[in-house]
């Protein structure tokens, strides 16, 4: 579990460095803590939630199992997107930087990101359910649990970004930028990740 | 021209049949949960997640067969009490019981009606059986609760109580959510179960009584203030 835990940390470390270059080394260093954090403390706050979704599904895990399991498909993911790493950094490098009213290759940037996640997160998902139907788990059990797995996952995973972030994202000029952004708003006026989304959904008057 | 007779001679044993396949046997009742499993409930609180969640088809075997219903419905309303207590503490110690009201109380005023027609339409249940069905939804929907309590305290802790997705709405949502987990798996507990037959054919009653329940709660939310 410590081996798995420290990959994960070291992976997640190398990636969120990666990201954080294409705005500057700050938010690149800054990165080595927050982006394995992310990952670390939705876990740790998602926990109960696996347990009783795998009882509820009725896949006999133990506890210590069911992290272990839900543990090993972050390391993975984050170890693929390790791997991605070197490419994500010389576009970070060669990006387009934003200027007064221009957004650059910020953009694109952050679009090939979110679906490089997703597809690590959804190759990762499709490995576990290969083991647990190793471990005699029904591949229809194995499929729901993680599907209710990734549902919680993401539900928080979406609020601890929002509020962990800035990852490699722009602020306005002259601003120093923080650590945590929190519940600061964003340039719609979403305070938190569900507003942003419904926001996406319905756009506010004028924004 | 081979010298291979084309025909086995008649005196040549037959070769041997197959052995018969036999019939794929039903799969055995599930055998019910020990008065001492359902003890340990009440000593090891992880264990209810066993007998509620895990081996529904064990704790409908109880209450088919009547098998140690007093302790099971202790385990089942302890469960319902207890279990929301983490998700209901962190909107403030004084709405500990809000989230325990809100579900078993609103399946206890249920129970009567649940009774009194199941009694009508010939299901043959005594008092304790639909008590402990009745239970089976705050339960389980109190187990989700507690699963969903660490989410919620984030979402609490992170989101501004004034912007219009706030800590009250998530706190909606995952209620809403719990409440029809544990419909959902009362539902799989008697359409899922074979020894429950008389149960399934009067779905009727069923989806009649868990709308009835479904509109209490939400007179129950009201009344506790639970969207405010």
């Amino acid at each position: 579990m410590m081996r798995s835990f420290a990959t994960l940390w070291l992976a997640a470390a190398v990636y969120g460095f990666s990201i954080g270059a294409s705005n500057s080394w700050l938010y690149a260093v800054r990165n080595l803590v927050k982006f394995p954090l992310l990952i670390v403390a939705t876990a740790a706050v998602c926990a109960v939630s696996y347990l009783v979704a795998a009882r509820a599904l009725a896949v006999p895990l133990p506890f210590v199992a069911v992290q272990r399991a839900v543990f090993a498909v972050f390391r993975d993911m984050a170890v693929m997107l390790a791997g991605l790493s070197p490419a994500v950094f010389f576009l970070a490098m060669t990006n387009r930087r934003a200027g007064p009213g221009d957004l650059g290759d910020y953009p694109l940037f952050q679009g090939l990101n979110v679906a490089a996640i997703a597809l690590c997160g959804c190759l990762a998902v499709l490995l576990q359910v290969r083991r647990l139907r190793a471990d005699e788990t029904s591949r229809r059990g194995a499929v729901r649990l993680m599907a209710a797995w990734m549902l919680v996952s993401l539900l928080v995973g979406g609020q601890m970004c929002w509020y962990l972030r800035p990852f490699f994202g722009i602020l306005g000029p002259g601003e120093a930028p923080p650590w945590f952004s929190g519940d600061r708003p964003d340039f719609r006026g979403a305070r938190s990740f569900y507003e942003a989304v419904w926001n996406l959904v319905s756009p506010p008057e004028g924004r | 021209m081979s010298d291979t007779p084309a025909n086995p001679p008649a005196d040549t044993p037959p070769p041997p049949l197959a052995p018969p396949t036999p019939a794929a046997a039903p799969a055995p009742a599930p055998d019910p949960f020990t008065r001492a499993e359902l003890l340990a409930c009440l000593t090891r609180p992880a264990n209810s997640l066993d007998v509620v969640l895990a081996a529904r088809g064990r704790m409908i075997a109880n209450v088919n067969q009547k098998a140690h219903l007093p302790i099971l419905l202790i385990v089942l309303a302890l469960c319902s009490v207890l279990a929301t207590l983490p998700f209901a503490v962190v909107d403030g110690g004084s709405h500990a019981a809000r989230v325990a009201l809100l579900f078993a109380g609103s399946a206890l005023i249920c129970f009567p009606s649940l009774h009194v027609f199941a009694s009508y339409l010939g299901l043959r249940l005594s008092v304790e059986q639909n008590l402990a069905l009745t239970l089976v939804i705050p339960a389980a929907a109190a187990l989700f609760t507690l699963g969903f309590a660490p989410i919620h305290w984030f979402l609490a802790a992170t989101m501004p109580a004034d912007s219009a997705v706030s800590a009250t709405t998530t706190r909606i949502v995952l209620l809403v959510a719990a409440l029809l987990l544990g419909l959902s798996h009362l539902n799989r507990c008697l359409f899922g179960d074979v020894t429950l037959k008389q149960l399934r054919a009067s779905w009727p009653l069923w989806i009649g009584w868990q709308i009835l329940l479904l509109w209490i709660t939400w007179r129950m939310a009201q009344t506790l203030g639970v969207f405010a």
